[in-house]
């Protein structure tokens, strides 16, 4: 069995993470240890460790190296890692699951912690054991544990039980300091301080514990993660413990005078499921955490950072410096922020500014009285307040913070509900509006001067209330409530359209422009539903399409910023304000500041957010500068299993192709993947389906489907016309019931013609419950309509394939009895067959699915994937069961009784159900196994024999699909992870 | 470990309040009996890991309640870390399977008389670490053959269950050198989704050299220490060993007409 299976990238829960030196991080990628330059992101170097297990802990003495995880130990120099390129050979074994590992005060030996509470004293240089040594009677299984060298004779163990117990032991006297009791159900991490003054430890229970090592007393009980706590780190001198959880979420707690633990930061830094990796380098309090998406995650964890990044005043605060005597009620009513300073307006006229750390009284003016509306132009340093009575005061800054001009704006309307404002082409655009029906909205471009160079009036539709509006290509874009957009003629003021119902309800909170060309402009909208899309629009034909959707599922999305081609949105989720990047899928920034109903204002530049807002009648500025470390380290992926991969054929922008995974976190990934290095690249996380997925695949080159649990199963759309792709709903099969609960399994397709053009396809779905339907999905309406409904049996029916042979259209079905069963579906598929396509006809009507043709018994349980093979005389399927066995089964199509064989069939194909196959090129197979093994398979004259056969370090393999690029074949792998193959 | 389908409205489910089980659990055991006829000439059992119970009723219907004019009762010891209801002719235990003191306890129980069947439904608690969840796995049911090496008969037979994972081929070739034959059984009342399975393991034939002594300082992974059944042994010199691996045929359980419990309706 010569290599013909060559693993190339591996991306999977990341475990153990340690700082090293000045600026690098260790991960472990499963076997793979990453070296990484944390401040510059570079890969140093990239080295498979173990041959098959994970690594779980790394520790090290000077440049010594110990890496461990499950029962594998391998101890290296530095110089060994980044010099020699096959490192497995060093691996040794032990005869249990290492729990921890640590080196001795002089480095010489290596302590490894069993999970049965043992320790192995290892020689760091011969790599021989030396001893064992334990406590009697105490060797029960451990979950977690670790190693505390104070001295060369002071070694203590810190042992967490399976019945909520803590045994803390002296390691060379081998005797029990404390038994601390207190927790419920297993212990899942327990540490001593750097100082010996404390323990730490979680549990089931969700608790952290605070212990006094001296005295074994419990200090304080800590709550807040709403699952496991599976790892945790003092810092910060023994005052301050971080953790991170089953929860997603990683939090810090301060250790206070009195020595209780309280809660302080909470950050939530992956996806899916899982935060396990934890390392603090504690001179920079950044800490480092590693989650089940793949990702690393570097956080500034200082205690004081809220502190630090926030500055908050009272109205006395910002009159402090000045002769201003603050009237009752008085508070904050606007504030803009500008080159020359933060300038704020108070609700009886006085206007102050912020700058270099000190408040200025500008000037007061008692005609701004409830000037309440406030705009401006940053680099022009231009703010405007307008009133409800229509006029509109504007002030100019010098670079230097001086007022050096002021002018007015009298608007002719009865009143003034809104003022907003916009840039264009670096000049101030100011819109008023009347709540009064019959007032025009108006538009006013304001120069540098704070002159008016012109004045629009737009009118609108009866129950808009206008939130925003966007000014590109001789258009104006007006944003109103209830979900609508205004396009407006900006020469002219004519109304050219109104897009209605951008999404189900609520308001459209912002517009800004993308992209702009001779003949297109592409604007990206926020819903403050959440749902958020771009629209490309034709100017030529005035014609708008949806070309990207998504729902952002975070609360109340008010905004977004696009910035290095990335899409970063902001908005409230309960109390909190949140800034996030879309584009790669992760938190930057959130600000506990009460909630949505409040002034707030959110200013960005050069990848620095300035959050200011008013709380209680005080202004707070938050300001979140750009880290000097990356905000992650590795792509990662899903952080939950990925059930099913679909890669397209057509190649990607030169080496890379398209592909989208469905995960268990009921999310679809839409990534490239460059099979030179392995590198893959997530554009969009989409989340349309409310449970996980169980099947996409894409039909062709721009068009996929998506099915899941709850009946749910939507048609989606690439575009391709811009920098990345884009992807938006297309279409969606509606449920037969109001509360579906059926699982729709499998799904296949087969296009319809019109004569060359594509008129749209024909679906077959099979569900949990035994039944089959067909459908047509018309591409113009972008809807379904069913043509063909019926039952299998009673049992689950998992996969499905259609197949065109002979002028003939048959369902293949492959169901949890074993069993493969064939229908001939021609008459009621009432399309017509010609050269292997469906022909579009007109009437369409539902038939009832026919009895089946042909059964046969291939597995003894559930086939969990199949795939066919073209003959001269019909099919070939090989199959997958749950059984272990891989099957070959020939259908005989030709003759007049359709018959079925099995030619081949290995029954312990693999040591675990087979859960995915892919058919190759050359008569062979690929298949997947949950015994982690992927294995290649020929089936040249009809007998199924392995080729290669290697070990993969994706869990809970469930989904594999391959493509050919250049001379190879190359596959990724899903599970609980996400692997890169070349099959030579 | 098993793939979460949470919808509990299978019709095993249904049938299993419909019939008085505390747990759908019980048609495995039935339809692993069906298959293999476990109960066959059995009279005294021992149940790990047996909370709510609804394995120690089937054993007590079979056992108990369908031979009550046999003169000698059988014996029915059931254990779990969770406390049980009383089920007529079971005792119960509460303790940790992988506790060497728990071991001892069941041993008095039968007071020297061998068993002729053991069993095993445990799952511990799963974490999301695969591997670490394999492992502790693996540890329950080594914990659970360590008690069959000390109690059961020549010629017995041993269940237990496990989850189709990486390493699951270590434990057939394991089992393998115990037992007369290994076969993995799926009961069609078990999830095809979910990577649960049992391992049936027929004929226990004791070994000739290794005899298996409880100790209350001795740990599984100790426990089975010149057991020779293909474990990896720790010795000075560290060195990489892989392990034997033996795949265990797969019989699925209960006839194809029985419900399908991936089905949903
Ligand atoms: C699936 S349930 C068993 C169901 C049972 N066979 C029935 O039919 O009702 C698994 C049981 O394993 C038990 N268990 C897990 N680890 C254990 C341990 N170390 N010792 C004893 N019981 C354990 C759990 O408490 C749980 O009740």
């Amino acid at each position: 069995m010569a290599g013909n299976l060559i693993p190339i990238e591996h991306n999977g829960p990341t475990i153990a993470l340690k700082f090293f030196e000045d600026d690098l991080l260790l991960v472990g990628h499963g076997p793979i240890l990453k070296i990484y330059n944390y401040k510059t992101s570079e890969v140093i170097t990239t080295k498979r460790i173990f041959k098959k297990n994970k690594i779980h802990g790394i520790t090290f003495d000077r440049d010594t190296l110990a890496f461990y995880g499950a029962r594998s130990l391998s101890i290296l120099s530095l110089n060994q890692i980044l010099e020699e390129e096959e490192l497995t050979k060093y691996e040794k074994m032990v005869n249990d699951w290492i729990i921890a590992g640590e080196f001795s005060y002089n480095g010489l030996e290596v302590y490894l912690l069993t999970a049965h509470n043992v320790i192995l004293g290892v020689d760091s240089y011969s790599q021989t054991l030396q001893w064992e040594k334990s406590v009697w009677g105490e060797k029960s299984i451990l979950y977690s544990g670790s190693i505390k060298v104070t001295s060369k004779y002071d070694v203590y163990i810190n042992a967490g039980t399976v019945m909520g117990g803590v045994i803390i032991w002296d390691l060379y006297k081998e005797e029990i300091i404390h038994n601390l009791l207190g927790h419920e159900g297993s212990i899942f991490n327990v540490k001593m301080s750097e100082n010996d003054k404390y323990i730490a430890s979680c549990s089931d229970d969700r608790s952290i514990k605070l212990w006094d090592f001296k005295t074994g007393e419990l200090l304080s009980t800590a709550w807040g993660h709403t699952a496991r706590i599976w790892n945790l780190k003092f810092y910060n001198g023994d005052s301050a413990v971080v953790s991170v959880s089953e929860d997603l979420s990683s939090r810090t707690w301060n250790i206070t005078e009195d020595e209780k633990l309280v809660a302080n930061l909470t950050f939530e830094l992956h996806s899916g499921r899982h935060v396990w990796g934890l390392d603090v380098k504690d001179g920079e309090m950044l800490a480092a955490t590693g989650g089940n998406d793949g990702r690393v995650r570097l956080v500034d964890i200082n205690p004081r950072k809220i502190e630090n990044e926030t500055q908050s005043f009272e109205i006395e605060d910002i009159v402090a410096n000045s002769q201003y005597s603050v009237k009752k009620n008085e508070v904050v009513k606007g504030f803009w922020k500008l080159n020359a300073g933060l300038i704020v307006v108070t609700s009886e006229g006085g206007i102050f500014r912020y700058r270099n750390n000190e408040w200025t009284l500008v000037k007061v003016n008692l005609g701004l009285k409830n000037y309440s509306l406030t705009n401006g132009h940053t680099h022009k340093n231009i703010i405007t307040f307008t009133n409800d009575k229509g006029i509109t005061i504007l002030f100019k800054f010098s670079d230097e913070g001086d007022l050096i001009k002021e002018s007015l704006i009298a608007s002719e309307v009865s009143k003034v509900i809104n003022s907003i404002s916009s840039i264009y082409n670096d000049e101030l655009y100011l819109l008023i509006e009347s709540p009064n029906k019959k007032e025009k909205l108006i538009l006013y471009h304001i120069n540098e001067d704070l002159e008016v160079v012109s004045t629009k009036f737009f009118g609108k539709g009866q129950t808009f209330v206008t939130t925003c509006f966007e000014i590109v290509g001789g258009l104006v874009f007006i944003g109103f409530r209830l979900s609508s957009i205004g396009i407006y003629d900006f020469e002219t003021s004519e109304e050219v359209q109104l897009i209605k119902k951008v999404s189900i309800s609520d308001t459209v909170t912002s517009i800004k422009t993308l992209q702009e060309s001779q003949d297109k402009i592409l604007l990206s909208v926020t819903n403050r539903d959440g749902y958020y899309l771009y629209i490309e629009y034709e100017k030529s034909t005035n014609l708008h399409t949806y070309i990207h959707t998504n729902d952002l599922r975070k609360g109340f999305l008010e905004g977004s910023i696009h910035a290095n081609q990335e899409l970063v949105v902001y908005g409230f989720k309960s109390s909190y304000f949140y800034i996030y990047n879309e584009s790669r899928d992760f938190e930057i920034a959130y600000e506990n500041c009460g909630g949505a109903h409040r002034l707030w204002k959110l200013f960005y530049e050069n990848g620095n957010f300035d959050f200011i807002y008013t709380r209680s009648g005080a202004l707070y500025i938050r300001s979140i500068e750009c880290p000097n470390t990356p905000y992650f380290l590795g792509e990662g992926s899903h952080g939950r299993e990925i059930r099913e991969i679909s890669i397209r054929q057509k190649e990607y922008k030169g080496a890379n192709k398209l592909y989208v995974t469905g995960a268990e976190d009921t999310t679809i990934k839409l990534s490239s993947i460059n099979f030179d290095t392995g590198k893959i690249r997530n554009y969009w996380t989409i989340r349309k389906h409310t449970s996980g997925l169980q099947k996409i695949k894409f039909l062709n080159d721009n068009l996929i489907v998506s099915s899941s649990a709850r009946e749910e199963l939507f048609v989606w759309k690439i575009c391709e016309n811009f920098n990345y792709p884009l992807i938006s709903l297309f279409g969606t099969l509606n449920p037969s019931s109001d509360n579906p609960d059926l699982r729709i399994m499998d799904f296949d397709h087969i296009f319809v013609y019109n004569d060359h053009e594509l008129k749209g396809f024909v679906l077959v779905t099979v569900y949990s419950d035994s039944s089959i339907k067909v459908s047509f999905f018309d591409i113009e309406s972008q809807s379904f309509s069913p043509l063909i409904s019926g039952f299998y049996k009673t049992c689950c029916l998992f996969d499905v394939k259609f197949i065109v042979h002979d002028h003939k259209v048959y369902i293949l079905s492959g169901a949890s009895d074993g069993h493969l069963s064939l229908w001939d579906i021609t008459d009621e598929v009432q399309f017509k067959v010609s050269k292997n396509r469906l022909n579009y006809t007109e009437t369409l009507e539902l038939q009832n699915l026919p009895q089946p043709l042909n059964m046969i018994a291939v597995h003894q349980n559930g086939i969990k994937d199949f795939d066919i093979f073209k003959t001269d005389s019909g099919i070939l399927v090989a199959s997958g069961g749950d059984d272990n066995g891989l099957g070959l089964t020939q259908f005989n199509l030709n003759d007049e009784t359709i018959t079925s064989e099995i030619v081949s069939f290995v029954p312990n194909a693999a040591s675990s159900t087979i859960t995915s196959l892919s058919g190759l090129s050359d008569s062979r197979l690929l298949v997947g196994s949950v015994d982690q093994i992927i294995r290649l398979w020929t089936f040249k004259d009809n007998e199924l024999r392995l080729v290669d056969a290697h070990y993969t370090t994706v869990a809970d393999t469930g989904s594999l699909d391959s493509t050919e690029y250049k001379t190879s074949d190359f596959a990724l792998v899903g599970g609980i992870g996400l692997a890169v193959w070349e099959i030579k | 470990m098993g793939k979460s389908s949470k919808d509990k409205r299978d019709l095993y489910y249904r049938k299993a309040k419909e019939e008085g089980w505390r747990a759908r659990s019980a048609f495995k055991l039935l339809q692993l009996n069906d298959q293999f006829q476990l109960f066959k000439g059995v009279r005294r059992v021992v149940d790990l890991c047996a909370a709510p119970g609804s394995w120690s009723q089937v054993l007590s219907r079979e056992l108990y309640e369908n031979n009550k004019d046999n003169e000698v009762p059988p014996k029915i010891v059931a254990v779990d870390l969770q406390p049980m209801a009383p089920i007529d002719g079971v005792t119960t235990l509460q303790a940790d399977i992988t506790h060497p003191k728990t071991l001892s306890k069941i041993l008095e129980i039968f007071g020297g008389e061998p068993a002729d069947f053991v069993c095993s439904d445990g799952a511990p608690d799963v974490t999301g670490l695969h591997d670490l969840d394999e492992y502790i796995q693996a540890q329950l049911i080594l914990a659970a053959l360590q008690l069959t090496t000390c109690l059961l008969r020549p010629g017995g037979t041993f269940v237990a269950k496990i989850f189709r994972g990486r390493d699951i081929d270590l434990m057939y070739s394991q089992l393998g050198f115990l037992f007369d034959k290994v076969i993995c059984a799926k009961p069609r009342s078990s999830r095809g989704t979910s990577l649960e399975a049992f391992i049936v393991c027929l004929g226990y034939k004791p070994s000739s050299t290794w005899k298996p002594s409880l100790d209350l300082n001795v740990s599984t992974e100790d426990f089975f220490k010149g057991a020779n059944i293909g474990r990896y042994e720790l010795n000075d010199e560290l060195h990489y060993e892989e392990e034997s691996r033996n795949v265990a045929p797969f019989i699925a359980c209960g006839d194809l007409s029985s419900y399908d419990s991936d089905a949903t309706y």
